[in-house]
C-alpha cells in the first residue's frame, strides 16, 4: 500500500451550493483516495463562509471550491481561503473557461478542475488533490526556508557589525597600551638624560656610564613597544602598505640616526657601505627601514663591546637589491640555521609568531620583507658572526613579476599548475588590469614557466576563460582542469588573500607610472 | 644660549611636563606649564610665548583640537607649535602637520632632538614676518 506524503491525516473540504454536486464530488474523492490507497476524509458545505469558519484545525486540508456559488464566485473567496493557510484550494466548474482559470490562478488557486471529468475519472481527481498537497507543502517549506535565510542573514550582518566593532576597539586598545607605555618611558629617558647632563648637579663618570645603560635599556623597551604594536597589527591585518619607487640607499638613510644610536649605546661600531650601481626599489619606506632597524638591533645585541656591525647595500646577479647586516658575534650553528630558515617560512604563514631567541623583531621583519615583495636570508659561521640579508626585487616589471612568481612557488610548492584569480578592487580600474594583462608577456614569459612550475596570474575570475584563450590553446587546455580548483582554493585558503596583495604591488606600480609600454618583453 | 625666551608646555602628564620644564629652564628658557588644553589656549594668548610644546592625547580637549582652533582663529603673532606625542599611529604626525604644527617629536624623545627643534622653529618663526 502506497503511503501519502506526510503522516498527517488529510481532510478534503468540498464547497458547492449544489448539494447533488457536493455529494457527488465527496464520493468521487473517496473513490480517488481508495484508488490511490489513501485515507482521505471529506466534509461538504454549501456556503463558503460556513466552510471557512469550520475548517478542521488538525491535519492537512485540501479545499475543493466551486466557482459559481449562490451570490458570489470562487474569486471572491479565494483570498480568504489562501490567507487562512489551511491548504491548497482547487477550483471547480462545470465547463472549462480559460478566462476563469486565469482569474482563479491569479487569486491563488492551486489548481483548476472540471467537474464532469473529476466525477468520471478518479485518477484525474486523485492526481489533482495529491498534486495540490505536494505543491502546497513545497510553497510552505520554501517560505519557511526563505524566512530562515532572512533571519540567518540578519544574524550574520549583526555578527559582522559586532566583529567590526571588536576589531576597531582592539585596534584602539593596542594603540592605547602602546601610548601608555611610551609615556613613562619618555619620563625615565628624559630624567636620566637630565641627570647625565648635570642639569640637577654634578655627576661622577661612573654615574654617567650607568645613566647611559638606563638610556639604552629604555630604547630597547621602546623598540619592544613598537614590535608589540606592529605584531598585533600584523596579526589583525591592520597594517596598510604604501609602496613607492625610490633609491635603495634611502631605505638605510631613513633610519641612519636610529641605527647609529643603537650601535653607540652598546659600544658597537656601525659601518654603512653602499655600492655604486644599485637598482631602485618599490617599497613602503617605513616598513622596509623597520626591517633594517630590527636586523641591526639583533646584530648589535649579539656583538661584543667594541665589535663591528656592517650594513652593506648592493645588488646580486638577478638584479635584486641586497641589504646585508653582518655582525662579529658568536654565530649560529648549522642546525639552528636550518631552524631559522624554516621559521622564516612559518612566521610568514603563521603571522606574528616568535622566532625563538630572536624575539618578535625578526618575525616582524620576515613579514615586512614579504609586504615589500622581498625575503630574508641568513648566513652564519660559528665564532665568526652572522649576516642577515633583506633581499628586495628591483622596481621594474620583470623584477616584481619574478618575485611574485617566487612567492607563489614558495607558498604552493605542491601545486604543479596554479591559476590565481584576483578582483580589481583597491581602486584599480578594470581597464588598467586589461591593459596590463593583454600585454601578456608577464604571464607567458615569466610566470607560466618558473623553476619548472607553472604559475599563471590572471584577471577577474569571470574573465579567466578569455585570458586563457589569449595565452594560446595549448596552455588553455592544460589549465582548464585546474581553473575551478583555484577559485575554490581562493575561497577556502585564508592566506591566499596575500596573493592579490602581492599582485597589487605590480598594479600599484603600473598605476604610479611604471613603464609597461617600454618594458623589456 | 636663549635668554628668557618663553616656551609654553601644554601637557596633562605631570612628570612629562616636569621633565620638559627642568630641561628647558636649564637651557635658559622661561617656561610655563598648562595641564589642560583650555588653560593652554588661554595662556597662549595672555602670555605670548615664542614657542608651544603640545601633547596630543589629553582629556576634555585634545591637541588636534588645539591646533584646529588656532588655525581657525588665525590670529597674528600665533607662536609655532611643536607636537610632542607618544601617538605613533600612522597619520597622527601627518594630521598634526596638516593642522599647522611646526614640528612633531615622538615620545620617548632624545633631549638634543627636542631642543634642536625648539631652537629651529623659534628662529624660523622670527625670520618670517607674522601672517595676518
Amino acid at each position: 500500500m502506497e503511503s501519502s506524503p506526510g503522516s498527517k491525516s488529510v481532510t478534503v473540504v468540498v464547497i458547492d451550493d449544489n448539494d447533488d454536486h457536493a455529494d457527488l464530488m465527496s464520493r468521487s474523492v473517496v473513490r480517488a483516495a481508495q484508488a490511490l490507497g489513501e485515507a482521505w476524509e471529506t466534509q461538504s458545505f454549501s456556503e463558503p463562509d460556513v466552510a471557512l469558519a469550520s475548517l478542521p484545525v488538525h491535519g492537512r486540508i485540501v479545499v475543493i471550491l466551486d466557482y459559481f456559488l449562490r451570490n458570489s464566485t470562487a474569486a471572491d473567496w479565494l483570498s480568504d481561503f489562501v490567507q487562512s493557510g489551511a491548504g491548497p484550494v482547487l477550483v471547480t466548474t462545470s465547463c472549462g473557461d480559460e478566462q476563469v482559470a486565469a482569474t482563479v490562478f491569479r487569486k491563488g488557486a492551486s489548481d483548476y478542475i472540471i467537474k464532469d471529468k473529476a466525477f468520471e475519472n478518479v485518477d484525474y481527481l486523485g492526481y489533482a488533490v495529491r498534486e495540490g498537497l505536494r505543491r502546497f507543502q513545497l510553497v510552505q517549506s520554501n517560505r519557511m526556508l526563505s524566512e530562515r535565510l532572512k533571519r540567518t542573514n540578519r544574524d550574520l550582518a549583526e555578527k559582522n557589525d559586532q566583529l567590526e566593532r571588536a576589531t576597531e576597539s582592539a585596534h584602539a586598545f593596542v594603540e592605547d597600551v602602546a601610548h601608555d607605555l611610551r609615556t613613562p618611558l619618555a619620563v625615565i629617558k628624559e630624567f636620566a638624560s637630565i641627570i647625565a647632563d648635570e642639569v640637577s648637579g654634578p655627576v661622577t663618570d661612573e654615574q654617567t656610564k650607568h645613566l647611559a645603560y638606563i638610556d639604552t635599556a629604555v630604547d630597547d623597551l621602546a623598540a619592544m613597544v613598537d614590535d608589540f604594536l606592529d605584531s598585533a597589527k600584523l596579526r589583525a591585518r591592520m597594517l596598510s602598505v604604501n609602496r613607492k619607487k625610490l633609491a635603495a640607499p634611502l631605505v638605510v638613510e631613513h633610519v641612519r640616526p636610529i641605527l647609529q644610536r643603537r650601535a653607540t649605546g652598546r659600544g658597537v661600531e656601525l659601518l654603512i657601505e653602499a655600492d655604486g650601481d644599485i637598482p631602485e626599489v618599490f617599497v613602503d619606506l617605513s616598513k622596509a627601514s623597520r626591517v633594517l632597524v630590527n636586523l641591526t638591533a639583533n646584530a648589535v645585541k649579539f656583538s661584543p663591546r667594541g665589535g663591528k656591525v656592517k650594513i652593506q647595500v648592493g645588488r646580486d646577479g638577478d638584479g635584486n637589491c641586497r641589504f646585508s647586516v653582518s655582525d662579529e658575534g658568536r654565530g649560529i650553528a648549522e642546525a639552528e640555521l636550518c631552524t631559522i630558515f624554516e621559521r622564516f617560512r612559518q612566521a610568514e604563514v603563521r603571522q606574528g609568531g616568535r622566532i625563538e631567541g630572536f624575539g618578535l623583531g625578526l618575525a616582524i621583519s620576515v613579514q615586512m620583507a614579504a609586504m615589500n615583495f622581498g625575503r630574508l636570508e641568513v648566513k652564519s659561521q660559528v665564532g665568526k658572526g652572522s649576516t642577515f640579508t633583506l633581499v628586495l626585487p628591483p622596481a621594474d616589471r620583470d623584477g616584481l613579476a619574478r618575485a611574485y612568481a617566487d612567492w607563489c612557488v614558495t607558498h604552493y610548492p605542491e601545486s604543479p599548475i596554479m591559476c590565481i584569480a584576483f578582483e580589481p578592487t583597491h581602486g584599480t580600474s578594470l581597464e588598467t588590469l586589461r591593459e596590463f594583462l593583454s600585454d601578456n608577456c608577464f604571464a607567458r614569459d615569466l610566470v607560466l614557466e618558473w623553476e619548472g612550475k607553472r604559475v599563471l596570474a590572471m584577471g577577474p575570475s569571470t574573465d579567466a576563460p578569455r585570458w586563457l584563450d589569449r595565452l594560446g590553446q595549448a596552455a588553455a587546455a592544460r589549465l582548464e582542469g585546474d581553473l575551478n580548483e583555484s577559485v575554490r582554493y581562493r575561497a577556502s585558503t585564508p592566506t591566499l588573500h596575500h596573493v592579490p596583495d602581492s599582485m597589487y604591488t605590480l598594479i600599484e606600480w603600473i598605476n604610479q607610472g611604471g613603464e609597461v609600454a617600454n618594458a623589456v618583453g | 644660549m636663549p635668554s628668557g625666551e618663553r616656551v609654553l608646555v601644554i601637557e596633562d602628564e605631570e612628570l612629562v611636563a616636569t621633565a620638559l620644564l627642568s630641561r628647558l629652564t636649564a637651557m635658559g628658557y622661561e617656561v610655563e606649564w598648562a595641564d589642560r588644553a583650555a588653560l593652554g589656549l588661554e595662556r597662549l594668548r595672555a602670555w605670548a610665548p615664542a614657542c608651544v610644546l603640545l601633547d596630543l592625547r589629553m582629556p576634555e580637549m585634545d591637541g588636534f583640537e588645539v591646533l584646529r582652533r588656532l588655525r581657525l582663529e588665525n590670529l597674528p603673532g600665533t607662536p609655532p607649535v611643536i607636537v610632542v606625542s607618544a601617538n605613533y599611529q600612522e597619520g597622527a604626525r601627518r594630521q598634526a602637520l596638516d593642522l599647522g604644527a611646526a614640528a612633531f617629536v615622538g615620545k620617548p624623545y632624545k633631549a638634543s632632538d627636542l631642543l634642536r627643534e625648539v631652537r629651529r622653529v623659534i628662529d624660523e618663526h622670527a625670520e618670517v614676518p607674522a601672517e595676518g
